[in-house]
């Protein structure tokens, strides 16, 4: 008989979400939103007749975490039982002494890992579930390497860690919060790590058998931001003597969706937000949307972007709108001019080229238009 | 640039008034106080309002108070100007509350404000925008004012501009918009920018974020601080639990040890109350018996029942009495006996020879101070005696009346020549004062004498001038008018006989002349002399009144005679005095010198002298005289005093037979109060006696009573009786005592009752005992665990059985209850600890509670906090864009043009070449705030500018200026304004500057205020064409004559 999981992680239950611009009506919904996406994975778990919902870390933010919401969470795990949680805290939710895993009682059937490698062993399912959880914010040595495992007989062995793979195609983009290899994974010799701390879902096959699949990071089950646009997902998996299989199952409720939209040849505010218009009319009304404004424009028109937010804003769920639109200067023409705007833009073109990041050049772009803009207007053109 | 029209609705001075100018040179010449400088600062407010430059927000230039309207209603201007073909009309209202201006495009009025963008300070750029000047540099550029250049550096940016962008625009505009900019965005916290407001909200939203955060984690730390006191009061409540268990299984055992004791108490009751009843038939037999044995002593003492107490005490104290009384009575009679015995005696002799009860003690004294009378004036006639036979002799007499007389004559001289004294320092006072007077006198007449002359040469002008000025101005004219008014109209009418129409043409010539006569004699006199008339009549006048108040000269001359036969007067009076006073004073020598007396204070001395002796010899003999009349009176009082109480006085010793009278009458009163005394002590013995007598009657009365009363005979024998009184007392109470006792004892129980009593305790204990044996113990000490070997049929021995019995059990019971009581307290110690964890627990939930419902959750400050930041980035790097911009332009702008002071300097060495007539160039440099320096053609020297004389620093300046005027009409021609530039030129400087200015007027519009005539005068001179433009005059007062004097 094997082992049926839900491998879940990085929910990060009450983040704040500044960069969606809500209301505070709107904002306590989405925030709902989060703990409902929870609900329902725990709800497939019992669907699925699950014997282990596995939590690699990320749960909530500890420093924002509402009591309620560590009420509901305790709600779900007595509601879920006999299904067995066993939760691998990470930096976001470590295990510290006034942490809420340490404070409240949790019912029976949760178990959560704390700063030593700690094991429990299932003899209904002969299965060894090992753990270990952050129990500061940042673990920087290589915890997995200290791995020894006291229970070599039992039949499954499954590691459940909140941790950074280093060397993966991911690497530099995250700080190495308990950073670990794939060949140290490898060598502990479990058949399945539930990894967490990586938003996006991945499979990590094991070294020696590429077929077989050794760790996964199942990617946050409800997006956190612009980057992780499209449908979030947790992992169902059966662990048998030939391996573990995992199916891949969306949960989101809300999606992130970014798209251009080219404003060349708009001459009024109108003009464009009726492109904006055209353009968005078959998206989903529920999304989380961004609007990028590309293409060049009038240096006269003003886009202004607040104003577009507004007009837009109940269209959508939330709605932001950024610009990326140029002034159709002619830059070169004037960098030919014997003239002391002449001579700037020269300077200014050749900043922007010789720009070491992107924040230099955009700040000599916005330079180089502002000049412009005062020489030619008067005033400074707005473009969000 | 052409100003056509400026019309002044209300600035400074002037309102509603309109002022048209020409293209060309326009020559505005007005006196001092005119308005000319306010007409300027005027068509300057017209273009650009009253708002500082180089500014971001409103702010007023000191001119907006200085030429808020006198008198107008409305401050504002409306001024039409011509830019580039363009007639634009330009309508400001300049008071701060209504700031508010319009552009209209001329000739169609469009309204074309709104093609101007406001910046900040609520300024529109019509005439920035349309010559490329603000209001700062267009003043320092357009006004040819000979000064040094203000805001060198925005003019240095503008002509840098200027070269860089080919006269087309200008980069100072470009800076300053970014500097606005800039400035707009803000960079402190200070303010209403952007930034400053975001950073404000940032701060708070921190704060608040950071007590979320704080309670957040309050929550936390109280979460764990609950979870350890659920654990603690958990085992609490278990030690709580077998602390109740341990006590209640204490509390059975002392039940039962209770039960065990309380039979065992009962039973040692029931031996006590067994005691209690023997000995109350004990008592009750014995208090019986007691009863018997005291009426048998009873009746022993029966016969003294009837005694009263207290008689015997009472006959005691009787018989003392009157044994005391008896014993007084004797002594009391032989005293009084001894009393009349005294009185006989002083009955018995009197030997006085005045009967002296008849004698008054008035009389008495009436004689006795007779006799003192008579004593006194005896003793003073035998002092006064001795003297006798020296009466004042005739000669005496005769010498004291002599002197006397010349004492009068010599108070009569002393008394009239003080007079005469006196009379002569009044006669020189007088003199004095005279002559004083006189001297005023003479003053007066000098000062008259003045003012009289100084009349008379005021006189003497006045008619001087008067004839000058009749003779004066009009005098040729007229008298030449006259004359050929009058030959030609003789000749005219001559003539009019002859040829009429000559006649009278020569007439009217005639009258002409006639007419001119008149007039110049109306009008011809000088203003001057008239003046100079005036104000010396006024004097001659005051003079003349002032004359008229002094006294006239005859006057004076008058009083000054008067004086002086005064004068004369008082001095023969005196001198006459003076001849008396001597006169006086030989008399008085002579009188003197027939007495021998040097002075009057001799004649004095000598005087007194005399007469005191005289005086004192006769005093004496009338004191004789008066003592022999009172002693007569004397001896006549106290003859008849004495013949009336029947005593011949004795003439030759009067006070002898006085002392012995004296002591006659005193023995006489000495036996007088000796008698009353006994006869007071007699009555008062008789009267002690009577009363004395009664008590003792009264006492035996008494005594007899008593002893009758008792039946006995004497006094011991009551005493006997009372002793047997005391004894039958004493029995009776002792009996009642015994008797009441047997009475309570009844009232308890008599002896039967008594002895069943006895008869039930005994019953009782055998009950117990029975009890206890059918129970199968004996009063248990097993209970207690010990063992007890005890007769129980025995009664002392069980009551001391049970003593120990219940003292084993109470031993075990008291160590029992201090079990219980540890047991207890620690129940309740523990029980504390319970509580207050339980306490402590719902405080903790208490608190989470009202945590977790207060504020805003810290996600939802985290995600504004978040949201501020983002904002304040963006601003930073905003400002930060804007600042490299401004900065990468202004190194662009210093490093692609340094040929800003050729240009400058040929334009400046054009005009100094032309106003100095190539004598002098000019060296600008632009860099040093447009310093100006003189080049001497000749010698090619450099001469700094204070080392130049006025008119060629201004020359200088105004090359500079007409320069700068020529650089920034790069647009359009920009108007040359000049207020009094040229006033320290002289005429050559002034006509060459002119000739300069003539020529720009072809090309630039030139308004030129002055305050003289000297400019127009040139002007004509070099033909240059030009427009006067009026400004209208105020009437000037005209200056009073008095004024000028």
């Amino acid at each position: 008989m094997g082992v049926r999981f839900v491998h879940t992680a990085d929910v990060h239950l009450d983040v704040p979400l500044s960069h969606l611009s809500l209301s505070p009506a709107k904002l306590a919904q989405r925030r709902a939103e989060y703990r409902e996406t929870v609900a329902r994975i725990f709800q497939l778990a019992q669907e699925k007749g699950a014997h282990l919902i596995l939590i690699a870390g990320d749960w909530f933010e500890h420093d924002l975490v509402q009591k309620s919401t560590i009420s509901f969470l305790r709600e779900l795990c007595t509601r879920v039982a006999p299904i067995r949680v066993f939760i691998a805290p990470g930096n976001h939710d470590p295990a510290l002494p006034d942490s809420y895993y340490r404070t409240v009682e949790w019912p029976e059937n949760v178990h959560v890992f704390g700063g030593d490698w700690e094991t429990v062993y299932l003899p209904e399912l002969d299965c060894a579930v090992h753990g270990y959880g952050f129990d500061r914010y940042a673990v920087t040595e290589s915890v997995v390497r200290a791995f020894e495992n006291p229970v070599p007989e039992a039949r499954h062995h499954i590691m459940v860690v909140h941790a950074s793979l280093v060397q993966s195609e991911h690497a530099g983009e995250h700080d190495p919060y308990l950073p670990v290899t794939v060949e140290e994974l490898a060598a502990t010799g479990v058949d399945y790590v539930a990894l967490g701390h990586i938003h996006k879902g991945q499979k990590i096959p094991h070294p020696a058998e590429p077929s077989r699949v050794l760790a996964a990071y199942p990617g946050s089950p409800e997006g956190l931001g612009w980057k992780e646009q499209g449908v979030r997902t947790v992992l169902y998996g059966e662990l048998t003597e030939r391996g573990v299989k995992l199916e891949t199952l969306p949960v989101s409720r809300r999606a992130y969706v970014v798209r251009d939209v080219d404003v060349s040849g708009c001459e009024t505010p109108e003009a464009v937000l009726e492109r904006v218009m055209r353009q968005i009319r078959e998206e989903n009304r529920e999304s989380l949307l961004r609007l990028r404004l590309v293409g060049q424009v009038d240096p006269a028109l003003a886009v202004e972007v607040g104003w577009l937010r507004e007009r837009l804003a109940d269209a959508f769920f939330a709605v932001d709108v950024v610009s990326d639109v140029r002034p159709a200067y002619d830059v070169q023409q004037f960098a030919q001019e014997p003239t002391v705007i002449g001579g700037f833009v020269r300077e200014a073109l050749r900043r922007i080229d010789e720009a070491p990041d992107e924040r230099e050049k955009r700040l000599w772009t916005d330079a180089l238009h502002a000049v412009l803009d005062l020489h030619a207007y008067g005033r400074l053109v707005e473009r969000g | 640039m052409i100003v056509r029209q400026l019309f002044i609705r209300g600035f400074g001075k002037w309102e509603n008034a309109t002022f048209t100018f020409s293209p060309g040179f326009n020559l505005i010449e007005a006196p001092n106080e005119a308005g000319k400088t306010t007409l300027l600062e005027a068509l300057l407010a017209a273009l650009y309002g009253l708002k500082r430059d180089y500014v971001s927000q409103r702010k007023f230039l000191p001119q907006y108070e200085r030429y808020k309207p006198w008198t107008a209603k409305a401050y504002g201007t409306v001024v039409e100007y011509e830019v580039l073909g363009q007639v634009y009309r330009l309508e400001r209202n300049l008071d701060r509350q209504k700031d508010e201006s319009r552009l209209f495009l001329l000739p169609e009025m469009a309204d074309i404000t709104r093609q101007y963008p406001q910046d900040r300070r609520r300024e529109r750029n019509f005439v920035e925008g349309q010559i490329g000047l603000n209001r700062t540099l267009f003043e320092q550029v357009a006004v040819l004012h000979p000064l040094p250049v203000e805001h060198a550096d925005h003019l240095l940016d503008h002509l840098r501009g200027l070269s860089a962008f080919g006269d087309e625009t200008s980069v100072a505009p470009l800076v300053e918009a970014l500097e606005r900019e800039i400035r707009a965005i803000g960079k402190t916290d200070r303010g209403q920018t952007p930034y400053a407001v975001v950073l404000r909200e940032m701060r708070e939203v921190t704060a608040e974020w950071e007590r979320a955060q704080q309670r957040a984690a309050r929550l936390r730390a109280l979460e764990q601080e609950h979870r350890r006191v659920r654990t603690q009061l958990a085992e609490v409540e278990r030690v709580v639990a077998a602390c109740e268990e341990r006590l209640a299984r204490v509390r059975a055992e002392m039940r039962r040890l209770d039960a065990l004791r309380a039979r065992e108490q009962e039973r040692q009751v029931l031996l006590e109350r067994h005691q209690r009843a023997v000995a109350a038939l004990a008592e009750w037999n014995e208090a019986v018996e007691q009863l018997a044995q005291l009426d048998k002593a009873l009746a022993e003492v029966s016969h003294a029942a009837a005694y009263r107490p207290g008689d015997a005490e009472r006959a005691r104290e009787l018989a003392d009495r009157v044994a005391r009384a008896e014993q007084a009575v004797a002594e009391w009679e032989a005293r009084l006996a001894a009393v009349t015995e005294a009185l006989k005696e002083l009955e018995k002799d009197t030997p006085f020879t005045v009967d002296w009860r008849a004698v008054s003690a008035a009389d008495w004294q009436a004689y006795e101070r007779a006799v003192e009378r008579w004593q006194e004036a005896t003793a003073r006639l035998a002092q006064v005696g001795e003297e006798k036979g020296h009466a004042p002799g005739a000669v005496d007499q005769g010498e004291r009346a002599a002197l006397r007389g010349a004492l009068r004559a010599l108070e009569a001289h002393q008394a009239e020549l003080r007079a005469l004294k006196e009379r002569l320092a009044e006669a020189q006072r007088r003199r004095a004062a005279f002559e004083a007077r006189r001297a005023a006198l003479r003053d007066q007449q000098q000062q008259r004498a003045d003012l009289a002359r100084r009349v008379a040469d005021k006189e003497a002008r006045l008619r001087e001038l008067r004839q000058r000025q009749a003779r004066s101005g009009g005098k040729g004219i007229r008298r030449v008018g006259f004359a050929l008014g009058a030959a030609f109209l003789a000749l005219g009418g001559a003539l009019a006989l002859w040829r009429p129409l000559w006649g009278v043409l020569l007439a009217a010539l005639g009258l002409a002349g006639l007419a001119t006569g008149l007039r110049f004699r109306a009008a011809a006199n000088g203003e001057e002399t008239r003046a100079v008339l005036e104000l010396l009549t006024r004097e001659w006048e005051a003079d003349r009144q002032a004359l008229a108040t002094l006294p006239t000269e005859d006057e004076l001359a008058r009083d000054d005679a008067e004086l002086e036969r005064q004068i004369t007067e008082a001095t023969r009076e005196a001198e006459e005095t003076a001849r008396l006073v001597r006169g006086k004073e030989r008399a008085v020598e002579q009188l003197l010198a027939q007495w021998n007396c040097a002075d009057a204070e001799d004649f004095y001395a000598l005087y007194h002298d005399t007469l005191r002796e005289a005086d004192e010899r006769e005093r004496q003999r009338l004191l004789r005289e008066e003592l022999q009349r009172q002693k007569g009176r004397a001896w006549e009082t106290l003859a008849a005093l004495l013949a009336a109480w029947g005593v011949v006085p004795e003439a030759r010793d009067p006070v002898g037979q006085a002392e012995r009278l004296r002591i006659e009458r005193n023995a006489y009163a000495e036996a007088e109060a000796k008698r009353a005394a006994l006869e007071r002590e007699r009555a008062a013995l008789e009267q002690r006696l009577a009363e004395v007598r009664a008590e003792l009657e009264a006492d035996r009365a008494a005594l007899a009573d008593i002893l009758a009363r008792n039946g006995v005979e004497t006094v011991e024998a009551l005493a006997e009786r009372a002793a047997a009184h005391r004894r039958w007392t004493a029995l009776t109470a002792a009996r009642s005592s015994v008797a009441e006792r047997l009475e309570a004892l009844a009232r308890e129980g008599d002896g039967r009752a008594r002895q069943a009593a006895l008869a039930e305790v005994e019953e009782a204990l055998a009950s117990l005992s029975g009890v206890a044996a059918a129970e199968g113990e004996p009063a248990s000490g097993q209970d207690v665990g010990e063992e007890a070997e005890e007769d129980p049929h025995a009664q002392d021995s069980a009551s001391r059985g049970a003593e120990e019995r219940v003292a084993r059990i109470s031993a075990r019971l008291v160590a029992l209850r201090r079990e219980e009581e540890a047991l207890k307290e620690e129940l309740s110690r523990h029980a504390a600890d319970r509580d207050r964890l339980r306490a402590d627990a719902s405080r903790l939930q208490g608190e989470m509670a009202a945590l977790e419902g207060d504020g805003p959750g810290p996600a939802d400050l985290r995600s504004r906090l978040e949201a501020l930041r983002a904002e304040a980035r963006r601003l930073d790097d905003r400002r930060e864009a804007l600042e490299r911009g401004l900065a990468l332009l202004r190194e662009v702008a210093k490093t692609v043009h340094r040929d800003v002071a050729p240009v400058l300097n040929r334009l400046a060495s054009e005009v100094m070449a032309h106003i100095t007539a190539g004598r002098y160039d000019v060296r600008v440099n632009p860099n040093e705030r447009m310093a100006v320096m003189a080049i001497e053609q000749e010698t090619q020297s450099a001469r700094s500018q204070d080392a130049l004389s006025r008119g060629t620093s201004d020359q200088l300046y105004f090359a500079l200026r007409v320069a700068l005027l020529k650089r920034f009409s790069y647009r359009t021609p920009l108007p040359a304004l000049l207020d009094d530039s040229f006033a320290h030129y002289d005429n050559e400087r002034l006509r060459r500057a002119l000739a300069y200015m003539g020529e720009l007027a072809k090309t630039h519009q030139v308004l030129l205020f002055t305050c003289r005539d000297r400019e127009r005068a040139v002007l004509r001179e070099l033909g240059i064409p030009f427009t006067a433009i009026p400004l209208v005059r105020e009437p000037v007062r005209a200056v009073a004559l008095t004024s000028k004097s």
